[in-house]
């Protein structure tokens, strides 16, 4: 059926190469018409799926619970005066812009003064006892320090420390504005109407930040610049265009240079990249229905395709360079297409099989990249047999083929013995994958966000020392349900030795129930007993000595501040949008946020306390990455498994032999065992963007030992002949291949590269062993059954 | 603290060591700790080198005068109901251990040039002694609190600046038994005294 179907394509191709030239233009506009809607999206909650915990609660409470990340405008300079000019302007042109919900930039300092250490929650005023008490065994003679770590302290005691010392300091000598110590920087903080639900928009108030920066620069000669959580979010969102940008065009120039090499000829560019570009179109085309919008995985999808899809052009010219040596147009074009046709269809069923396997997967960076992967092998697949016959036609007649010339016949050929010893290679390697391959759970290098340059994050530190948005938030529908909730985490927090929790924020802070008020009254009394103490006399630190003494000149005021008289400042980033949604509990990382296997334990904490009636969540960036790496490493495992099991499905069906079926496969299976070596050898670590890779590299590896048995076959088993036929185009086909991943490896987005690096690593690997090994052990098999 | 040599553990506690160690000796609580420091002045003018032998050597006297058991016991006690006997044991054993390990390492560090002595307070088995350590311009108030036993006085806490030593280590161990478990706390304590240990041959001699 194939061969009567690609037959009667190619008569007609050959009578009208302009009707199916034409036909194809037509069949684009549909597709060039959808593919204007296509968005890139790089949120990670849209990479989970949509009934995930996670991505649930971000649905439900995000128009509730608001925006949570923001910018920063920082200014720098060495007079006091020039700054507050500076700072006057920036303030007034910010809130006018219509972008920007709210901005800070005054602490609430009269209110500070009156409460001061009654805002500390007792769990931190303990901490600070323990400072105190620790002093007090340090000049003591017959002190010991026994609450002091020298090691072993985890990173969730540091932080819980440095915590308290952040509110020392801030309630011992808080200035008015938000500024550094020296008071030579200051800072706005900046809260957009959109976020990082629609990065475009918030692209639009970063420029016009970094344009107010700018100016603001010139006309006062100083420092400024704009950092913030949604900085990072846009500079990730902005790396991967460019690199998308920068991929392309590396991959295009490398693909030319190597068919300027092939071919030796670029003439030959129209007839291999047009009936591959339609294919490609009709995939954007199709990717709004399928996926809505790209996301940062899938936005490479196009340059991996091309670099997939030239491979098919490629063979099918090559082989009717081939065939036109002997035969005339019609019987090249029937021939090429029947053979080589059927491999390269076979190959784009069993490449697309694999992308498509990953559609199973729950995290949908890699299912969206298995469907529109897929999906752009089969549309390539048919524009291929629709269209490549009659291109092929009109390049011959405008003299855009050339001759193939004659093949040098290769004096290397990989023997036997040679074969077998690279069989030892590749045990040896799978032994060392076993000991040294490991998952990346650090995902501050792989996220959607990329850190502000060293000089800015300096900057920001010094003027908002804590200034990371909570890892999850909790939405309580009024005071006692937030009550219900703080206590629950608090119990978990204090009961559990192991606990990820760290600090928690809420109203409560600042407006404490009878019973913690109670507790801060008594841990102050206590302080200012403790700093009453002839031994003060002896602390030489004049920082600590200002810090006792602050307390110690400090009487408490009666009662506690009622919610009502918050100052805004301190009460909107614990408030609902519309405060009668309720009240948000922010909870931190006890941990290193960025190691992921801590946003695991933290998550699941978090999902093993029940939440009291009125509160919902958790939602937070923290509980996102975490589900992500839970998804991929509980199913990741099982995908490779299924695509594996699929591709060899597949080639079992059209071989109907077993043998036949492991000799096609032997490549790939042998190729990704070296590729899982060489990555542990090379300190190669998998992670959640490059895990995709597996199950693709499955589809594209096996094409390589697909098309060598094909041939060799179609030769009478001549593997020297094979061997020398098809060097030249598996390396040629395995370098476009590459090209397409390759880009990658210039991306500066890290997981895109750590993308590229395993794709071109792999191919690498199998067409090594497809043309290596595979050889030696076919002519071992031959000569045992007597085969000469 | 640099700057205040002061008090030495041999001021506290060597004098007491040389005034109750004295066969058939009965001095009044004050008597025992003004002949304990001018006994230590002795030893500190006649040039001796501080060196391990010498921390021991002191040691040694100092723990025949000071009730450690005690102090260990006053400081745990509030925790011994939440443990078991042999834990309570273990507790008490490396903290007397800490105490031993704590002051052998800072003998000879504290130094002061001369005594004051305000007088004594004795309520039947037990007394205070009030004192003060000067250091050049500095001073430092020392109250020893001393218990009777088998008609020897013997030190059972200090208050130095108003820092109540036991009420301080019963302070760090309330937190310490909130935020881990005996065994951690037993850990930790040992950690302590392999600090101590490893500080101890590094001190400089104070002549």
């Amino acid at each position: 059926m194939f061969d009567r179907l690609v037959e009667r394509l190619c008569r007609s191709s050959l009578r009208h190469p302009g009707w199916w030239a034409a036909a194809s233009l037509v069949l684009l506009l549909p597709a060039l018409y959808s593919a204007r809607s296509i968005r890139l999206d790089t949120d990670p909650v849209r990479l989970l799926p949509r009934d995930s915990r996670s991505a649930r609660l971000t649905r439900e409470l995000e128009p509730a619970v608001g925006e949570r990340s923001f910018f920063y405008l920082l200014l720098e300079g060495d007079h006091p005066d020039v700054l507050s000019r500076a700072l006057k302007e920036s303030t007034a042109a910010v809130s006018d812009m219509e972008e920007v919900l709210s901005i800070e930039y005054r602490h609430p300092v009269d209110f500070f003064k009156k409460w001061r250490y009654l805002l500390i929650p007792s769990e931190y005023l303990s901490r600070i006892q323990d400072a105190f008490l620790s002093w007090e065994s340090e000049v003591s003679p017959l002190g010991i320090d026994l609450l002091e770590e020298e090691t072993g302290e985890s990173e969730a005691e540091r932080a819980e420390k440095r915590y308290a010392e952040h509110l020392m300091e801030i309630y011992a000598d808080l200035p008015e504005l938000h500024q550094s110590r020296d008071g030579r920087m200051r800072g706005i903080r900046i809260l957009p109407r959109v976020g990082l639900h629609d990065i475009q928009q918030a692209e639009i108030l970063y420029f016009r930040l970094r344009g107010l920066a700018d100016r603001l620069a010139d006309k006062y000669g100083i420092q400024c610049s704009v950092g913030g959580s949604l900085s990072r979010w846009i500079r990730g969102y902005r790396v991967v265009l460019r690199d998308i940008r920068r991929s392309g065009m590396v991959m295009l120039a490398g693909i030319v240079l190597v068919l300027l090499l092939s071919f030796r000829t670029l003439r030959v560019i129209p007839v291999l990249f047009f009936p591959l570009t339609v294919g490609l179109i009709w995939a954007l085309g199709l990717t709004p229905l399928l996926v809505g919008d790209l996301n940062t995985i899938t936005s490479f999808f196009l340059v991996v395709s091309f670099g997939l899809g030239i491979d098919f052009s490629l063979h099918l010219l090559k082989r009717y360079q081939q065939e036109r040596r002997e035969l005339s147009p019609q019987d090249a074009l029937s021939r090429a297409f029947q053979h080589t046709g059927r491999s390269v269809a076979v190959s784009a069923l069993t490449t697309s099989l694999a992308f498509f396997v990953l559609a199973f997967s729950g995290f949908r960076g890699t299912s969206e990249f298995g469907i529109v992967g897929g999906t752009a092998l089969l549309t390539i697949l048919a524009a291929m047999i629709l269209f490549m016959p009659a291109v092929i036609v009109l390049g011959e007649r405008f003299r855009l083929i050339p001759p193939l010339r004659p093949s040098r016949r290769l004096r290397f050929f990989p023997s036997p013995a040679f074969s077998l010893t690279l069989l030892f290679l590749v045990a040896a390697a799978l032994t060392a994958a076993g000991f040294l391959l490991k998952f990346d759970y650090d995902f501050s290098r792989l996220g959607g966000k990329i850190n502000e340059p060293p000089l800015i994050k300096k900057r920001q530190d010094l003027v908002y020392p804590t200034s990371l948005p909570p890892a999850a938030v909790y939405l309580a529908r009024d005071i006692p349900a937030l009550d219900g909730m703080l206590a629950r985490l608090q119990d978990k927090k204090h009961q559990d030795p192991d606990t990820t929790l760290g600090w928690i924020r809420s109203l409560r802070d600042f407006n404490p129930d009878p019973n913690e008020e109670r507790e801060r009254r008594m841990l102050l009394a206590d302080i200012r007993e403790l700093a009453e103490g002839r031994w003060t006399r002896r602390l030489e630190d004049p920082d600590r000595l200002r810090r006792l003494r602050e307390f110690r000149d400090w009487n408490p005021p009666a009662g506690i501040p009622a919610l009502e008289d918050l100052p805004e400042e301190l009460s909107r980033p614990l408030t609902a949008r519309n405060r009668s949604d309720g009240f948000l509990i922010a909870v931190f990382t006890g941990g290193k946020r960025q190691n992921g296997r801590n946003a695991i334990a933290f998550t699941r904490e978090l999902y093993s306390l029940q939440p009291p009636e009125g509160v919902r969540g958790p939602m937070g960036e923290t509980p996102v990455i975490a589900e992500i790496l839970m998804l991929v490493t509980r199913e990741g495992p099982w995908l490779v498994l299924l695509a594996f099991a699929g591709i060899m499905g597949l080639i079992l069906v059209g071989q109907r032999s077993f043998t036949q079926t492991l000799w096609l496969i032997l490549p790939l299976g042998t190729g990704l065992a070296l590729t899982c070596g060489l990555m542990g050898v090379l300190g190669i670590k998998i992670n959640f963007y490059n895990i995709v890779v597996f199950p693709a590299l499955l589809g594209m590896g096996v094409d390589d030992g697909v098309h060598f048995v094909r041939r060799w076959r179609e030769t009478g088993r001549r593997t020297r002949k094979t061997f020398s036929e098809m060097l030249p185009v598996l390396t040629v086909t395995t370098v476009t291949t590459m090209l397409g991943y390759g880009g990658l490896t210039l991306a500066h987005h890290p997981g895109l590269y750590s993308i590229g690096v395993l794709a071109c690593l792999g191919l690498g690997c199998t067409w090594f062993t497809t043309l290596f090994l595979l050889p030696g052990l076919l002519d071992a098999g031959r000569r045992r059954r007597g085969e000469h | 603290m640099a700057g205040w040599r002061s008090i030495s553990l041999a001021w506290l506690g060597l004098g007491l060591a040389f005034a109750n160690a004295l066969p058939g000796s009965e001095h009044g609580p004050l008597e025992a700790i003004r002949a304990s420091n001018d006994s230590v002045l002795k030893i500190f003018a006649s040039g001796r080198e501080i060196d391990r032998a010498a921390r021991a050597e002191i040691f040694e006297i100092i723990e025949s005068v000071t009730d450690l058991d005690r102090i260990a016991f006053a400081a745990t006690e509030r925790h011994h109901p939440d443990l078991s006997p042999e834990q309570a044991g273990r507790l008490l054993d490396v903290f007397k251990r800490l105490l031993k390990a704590s002051s052998m390492s800072k003998v000879g560090r504290y130094r002061a040039d001369r005594f004051e002595y305000l007088g004594e307070e004795i309520t039947e088995d037990r007394a205070v002694v009030r004192t003060v350590a000067h250091s050049g311009e500095e001073s430092m108030t020392i109250d020893y609190i001393m218990r009777r036993m088998d008609g020897r006085w013997m030190i059972i806490n200090y208050i130095a600046d108003d820092v109540d030593t036991i009420r301080n280590y019963r302070k760090q161990f309330l937190k310490l038994f909130k935020r881990h478990s005996v065994d951690e706390v037993i850990a930790r304590l040992e950690q302590k005294i392999r600090e101590f240990e490893r500080e101890s041959p590094k001190d400089p001699p104070h002549v």
